[in-house]
């Protein structure tokens, strides 16, 4: 993704539309009873889950919170998150697994992606800008 | 949770231990004569917990947590309610991130926190930061060498900011943003030496910014819209007897808007329906008060219609996005229907008042009136557009304001981590015995009408 800059008075108007930037989204609900596994070992599945079938899904940080902020995948898809807000974030998982990325890694309009192959709830966090279940949050939700 | 919780210079002064505290041990509540945690105690830092963390870890709600001198490395994370966290003496009571811990104290969803009188700096992020909250107070704080914001109020309502004094801030010493209505009170503080004096994106609704003084920063106050954060655009933001003069400042650290509108004292970009009254705005390298457009490239939806403005920010935030493939490469946030009446502007270098934007201007509302001022752009504002009865019919041409001079290059940002050290600021009132006080009566009563202009200081230009 290119780099989201939001540059007052920026003179440039090149005609077109933007690149896609966000997995259709618009599909809420699903995922209901899923238990916790795949190395996560924390979390109920909320219940206002974007269910998202494309392959990778998109996840938006914003300044501050992560849109969807919570998305129901099927297993083995790659999921990419794209800052698009003006402050520094950082995606960290709340349950010890081995993904997420920090601030150095993750400045306005970077990306970061993750595969999850097993089934699971994983929650995530910004710790700059929230706690592990408070202020910018979210949530993986993957399905067979 | 805070990387770090050490403090490395203790008590300086008055320390005496109260009847009930035990020493050091974690039970808290030294209360001043009887009673837990919990019921309205006195917590001290050190005599109770060695760490500010520690004492907010172990207070429940309507607690004091009183901390003595000292300078104290952490980052404090408060998640429970109706706090009153307070230093002794703003001047001594220091967090200090080191150029390496993030928040100073940040309040993530807790209401009615209070945090009085004491001074965060090297924070990489922010000084003191309230998300997702209602009911907030900042008094007598002290910010310095601040990452990101000095003052930080997101998604948050019913606050108040006041009696503080921010610098050395790339992006902007007090901001509150991500809330409609934001019910909110920002009244007696200086913000110096910052990118921004103040931000809001996407902020307003009740939101008061009185009696205050923005200066030497790269920008004065510039509320603004944009889609990188929920809850656009910006509006409904109150402007009125604040003194903004000098805002060149070209060796402050700066973020690229800040650089882009550098010379500039109020600059609602894209806002809406703002009232900006009353302020003495002076000695601008650019204009005074600038009714600019905000265009975002790379946007995460399109500009909502104004039918809109009257949308709570809680509904906002679950409205869905457009369709991506509709959102143009940039979308343009303009500044509409703002009221811009009994300013004081002098000494600008292009001019005084100005509007502009990439479409026709005279249609966007905005309204100007009773001002003193010496040149406006375009020629003659407050008969192209009067804030009572029909604009003249005047050329919106003539004298257009030159959008060229934001674009040209300004001195690049400098390194907060060198900025200026303030001078000792004034305390607290009784620090040490006043009652716990929770964000609970906030904001603030403010009677706009008895509001002044203010008068230029006379250490100023």
């Amino acid at each position: 993704m290119k780099r989201a800059t939001a540059s007052l008075l920026g003179l440039v108007f090149v005609a077109g539309s933007l690149a896609a930037c966000g997995g259709d989204d618009d599909s809420a609900g699903g995922a209901s009873g899923l238990s916790t596994s795949g190395g996560s070992s924390n979390g109920s599945v909320p219940a206002d889950v974007v269910v998202i079938d494309t392959d990778p899904a998109e996840v938006t940080a914003l300044d501050n919170s992560f849109r969807p902020e919570n998305i129901e995948v099927a297993a083995g898809t790659e999921v990419v998150w794209t800052n698009k807000g003006r402050n520094e974030h950082n995606v960290l998982h709340v349950d010890g697994d081995d993904w997420g990325v920090e601030v150095d890694d993750f400045q306005p309009g970077a990306t970061y992606s993750h595969t999850f192959d097993e089934t699971g709830v994983y929650r995530y966090y910004c710790s700059i800008h929230g706690t592990t279940d408070a202020g910018m949050i979210g949530t993986i939700v993957v399905t067979d | 949770m805070p990387t770090t919780r050490r403090m490395f210079a203790v008590l300086l002064a008055g320390a005496l231990a109260l009847a009930a505290c035990g020493g050091d041990d974690d039970d808290g509540g030294s209360a001043e004569g009887e009673g837990d945690a919990g019921d309205g105690s006195t917590i001290n830092v050190p005599d109770d917990h060695d760490t500010i963390q520690a004492a907010v870890d172990a207070a429940e709600p309507g607690d004091l947590i009183l901390i003595q001198p000292g300078t104290y490395e952490e980052s404090v994370s408060v998640t429970t309610d109706e706090l009153t966290i307070r230093g002794v003496d703003r001047n001594e009571v220091i967090l200090d991130g080191g150029f390496e811990l993030d928040n100073g104290i940040r309040v993530t969803g807790a209401a009615g926190v209070a945090i009085e009188n004491m001074t965060a700096r090297n924070y990489t992020e922010n000084g003191f930061f309230w998300t997702g909250v209602e009911g907030y107070r900042a008094s007598y704080l002290t910010t310095y060498r601040i990452g990101d914001y000095g003052i930080y109020a997101f998604d948050s309502v019913e606050g108040q900011i006041e009696h503080s004094y921010t610098s050395g801030s790339p992006d902007a010493g007090v901001y509150i943003g991500q809330c409609y209505p934001c019910d909110a009170v920002i009244d007696d503080v200086v913000s110096e030496h910052n990118g921004l004096g103040y931000s809001g994106t996407n902020s307003g609704g009740n939101l008061l910014i009185v009696n205050s003084t923005f200066r030497f920063n790269r920008a004065g106050i510039v509320p603004n819209s944009g889609s990188y954060e929920l809850c656009y655009p910006e509006r409904d933001t109150t402007i009125v007897g604040n003194l903004v003069y000098s805002n060149n400042q070209a060796d402050s650290p700066a973020i690229d808007v800040a650089l882009l509108v550098m010379g500039t004292g109020i600059v609602p970009a894209g806002g809406v329906g703002n009232v900006i009254e009353r302020n003495l705005v002076y000695d601008h390298e650019l204009t005074g008060i600038a009714l600019l457009p905000f265009p975002e490239e790379d946007a995460n939806d399109v500009v909502p219609p104004p039918s809109d403005d009257d949308q709570p920010c809680s509904e906002a935030k679950g409205e869905p996005t457009a369709d991506p493939a509709t959102i143009p490469d940039t979308v343009l946030w303009n500044p509409r229907d703002n009221r811009i009446v009994g300013n004081v502007i002098e000494d600008s270098g292009m001019a005084d008042i100005g509007i502009g934007s990439l479409v026709d201007v005279s249609g966007l509302g905005n309204c100007f009136a009773d001002n003193e001022y010496s040149r406006t752009a375009p020629t003659d504002l407050e008969g192209l557009a009067p804030c009572e009865g029909e604009g003249n019919g005047g050329d919106w041409t003539a004298g257009a304001l030159d959008l060229s001079r934001f674009l040209a290059e300004k001195p690049p940002s400098g390194d907060y981590k060198t900025s200026p050290v303030p001078d000792d600021q004034e305390n607290m009132p009784d620090a040490e015995d006043a009652p716990a006080r929770p964000a609970t009566d906030v904001p603030s009563d403010v009677d706009i009408d008895t509001i002044e202009v203010p008068d230029r200081p006379s250490d100023s230009r």
